[in-house]
């Protein structure tokens, strides 16, 4: 791709001038939290505000770990942790097997099925949240990695995009393998799903980032400050009334919610990116 | 190693019924050929016979056991698909050796047929590779290496070539045939090409339209064909038909004479027609004439000979014995 569109001189130090502005536009509050979280609170509040790290980083981030405000953000960053991967991992399960039975089964009611999860589609969290509230207070779910988990963990957008994929892989493909002697299951396993990989490593980054950005649903579903997750455990930091806020902590945490989501996607770039735009099977 | 018996084959999709009762002997060891236009039901007739298309009517059988509703696996064959269908997560090894794995043979034994049939095929270089790092005909062999090495009783093919370049196509073809020779395992070969099946055949299907028009050896389907349409499809370029009443002799119900291009001659006597193009094959020189009666017809011409400019009037003369008669339903008469 590189070198399709070509500019020369002025035009590429404005593309480059363009970027750069751009880019800074974007880091400058990210660098202020970083920032913030490196001072104590009094340089905080006292304007101006400061632009260079201080020396309170260690002492921060290790208050932040260890206590937090309500409950420790290391603790907080370990439910977020389960939920991110619960829901990641288990929508990818789902939908695979789902996509799979709709794809390569027959069966009555196939396509019913099929937009009936399509559907879903158009309903996000927010519209169905009080009765799925309802179900998982009925279930004994508040306050549990399980009701954290199993209310997000159908997806029909995944459903969707691995039916669409599997619907490209070849039926003489199907049929080497059931002439070899696999059955549905085997096929499922030792062919399509190495086959689905990249589509797999991509789908993983996105409901990762999802699973963690998570933020009304573990609001309304948890109580308990040990099983607040990171994201929505920011908010709770903020004072209620004439308390003043832990300005160096809250940032510091902010800091920390960042990186988990940072690394899955640095980690797994490369596949991700493969995932979207390989057409090679 | 086994026969192949179909009985009265027939097969539907929804109403519409796409083949219409086949009959077939295969002889252990055969190499038969299937043949025949796109759309005639080649195809379909031989995933019924790997079982994968059930069987609407009728009934397979492979080495004298009915294996209507036996799964694939179930069957002892081997089938190579016009697109390889290699998996291509897998190692060319891997790809081979998928079938045993499954079948739970010890692990000694895959490596030794493995490497057994990848020696015949030439490809123990390549079987630390995937199928994408392989040419056409590299693939090609894969997929075959991958239906031997479970030595099965029968090979299915199914337009095994037709994704090759021509010269490829011709390499391979040999190769299959010598394979088959020595390997000594009962083929099924789909094909639309008749080179192919001419080249292939022990014997050859000739269908058409669901229904097979001829059975036999391809020297024998060449020179005797049943139907009109045989003698139109097997043969490049196609036999000329011209309307029966060109000959004085023509037997009662004789709608149309056939003659091969090979047996018409330029003569100083006989039909007239005009030259309308000619077609220079280096060896032979196709003559496309226009006859008197409106009917266009074919010769083919050896080079050293003398080939009529195009436009020029030309006497055509031909052997009796060279013709063919077919009534108005395309039967030999």
């Amino acid at each position: 791709m590189a070198g399709m569109v070509e500019r020369r001189g002025v035009g590429r130090w404005m593309t480059h001038l363009g970027l750069i502005v751009g880019l800074l536009f974007i880091f400058f509050p990210i660098w202020l939290a970083f920032v913030a979280s490196t001072v104590t609170q009094p340089e905080i509040v006292k304007p101006p505000m400061p632009l260079l790290p201080g020396d309170q980083f260690f002492e921060n981030y290790r208050r932040a770990l260890i206590s937090g405000v309500n409950a420790p953000v290391g603790w907080m960053m370990l439910n977020s942790l389960v939920m991110a991967m619960g829901i990641a991992v288990g929508k990818i399960v789902i939908s695979l097997l789902s996509a799979f039975a709709i794809v390569y089964f027959k069966f009555p009611g196939r396509r019913l099925f099929f937009w009936l999860i399509f559907m879903t589609l158009m309903l996000p969290v927010e519209v169905r949240i009080v009765p799925t509230y309802e179900v998982a207070a009925n279930f004994g779910m508040l306050n549990s990695y399980s009701g954290l988990i199993f209310p997000l963990i159908a997806s029909a957008t995944a459903t969707f995009l691995f039916r669409q994929f599997f619907m490209t892989v070849p039926d003489e493909l199907t049929e080497a393998a059931r002439v070899d002697g696999a059955g549905p299951m085997r096929f499922f396993w030792d062919i399509l799903l190495p086959m689905s990989r990249t589509n797999v490593a991509a789908l993983f980054v996105i409901l990762f980032i999802y699973g963690w950005n998570q933020y009304l649903w573990p609001l309304l579903i948890t109580t308990d400050p040990s099983m607040n997750t990171i994201v929505m455990g920011i908010k709770q930091m903020f004072p209620s009334g004439d308390d003043t806020a832990d300005w160096p902590v809250i940032m510091a945490t902010s800091i920390l919610a960042m990186i988990p989501p940072v690394i899955v996607v640095i980690s797994m770039q490369k596949l991700f990116i493969r995932g979207l735009v390989d057409s090679e099977k | 190693m086994a026969t192949v018996t179909l009985k009265e084959l027939k097969k539907s999709f929804g109403k519409t019924q796409v083949i219409h009762g086949i009959d077939l002997e295969v002889l252990d060891g055969e190499f038969i050929v299937i043949v025949g236009p796109s759309g005639c039901g080649k195809s379909t007739l031989l995933r019924m016979v790997a079982g994968l298309e059930t069987v609407t009517d009728g009934e397979v059988q492979i080495g004298g056991e009915r294996v209507n509703d036996s799964e694939p696996m179930e069957r002892d064959i081997a089938m190579v698909f016009q697109n390889y269908a290699l998996y291509p997560h897998m190692t060319v090894f891997d790809n081979m050796a998928y079938g045993l794995k499954i079948a739970g043979k010890p692990k000694a034994e895959i490596v030794e047929r493995v490497h057994e049939a990848a020696k015949l095929l030439q490809l123990e270089s390549y079987l630390k590779r995937r199928p994408r790092e392989l040419s056409g005909g590299q693939r090609q062999r894969v997929a075959m290496g991958r239906a031997i090495v479970r030595k099965p009783s029968v090979f299915l093919f199914d337009e095994p070539l037709s994704n090759l370049d021509a010269k490829l196509r011709v390499q391979m073809r040999l190769e299959i045939k010598q394979l088959q020779r020595r390997l000594g395992v009962t083929s099924l070969y789909v094909t639309h090409d008749q080179v192919e099946a001419m080249t292939l055949a022990d014997r050859m299907i000739v269908m058409n339209a669901g229904k097979a028009d001829q059975i036999g050896a391809p020297l024998e389907v060449y020179a005797n064909p049943q139907t009109q349409f045989v003698a139109g499809f097997i043969g490049s370029p196609p036999m000329n038909f011209l309307p029966s009443e060109m000959a004085n002799d023509a037997p009662g119900g004789a709608k149309t004479l056939g003659i091969r291009p090979e047996h018409m001659r330029f003569a100083r006597t006989g039909k007239e027609a005009t030259v309308i193009y000619t077609e220079a094959l280096g060896a032979e020189t196709l003559v496309h004439v226009e006859l008197k009666q409106g009917a266009s017809a074919t010769i083919r011409q050896n080079a050293a000979g003398p080939v009529p400019s195009e436009g020029a009037v030309v006497h055509l003369d031909w052997d009796a014995g060279d013709r063919l008669f077919f009534d108005s339903q395309g039967r030999r008469c």
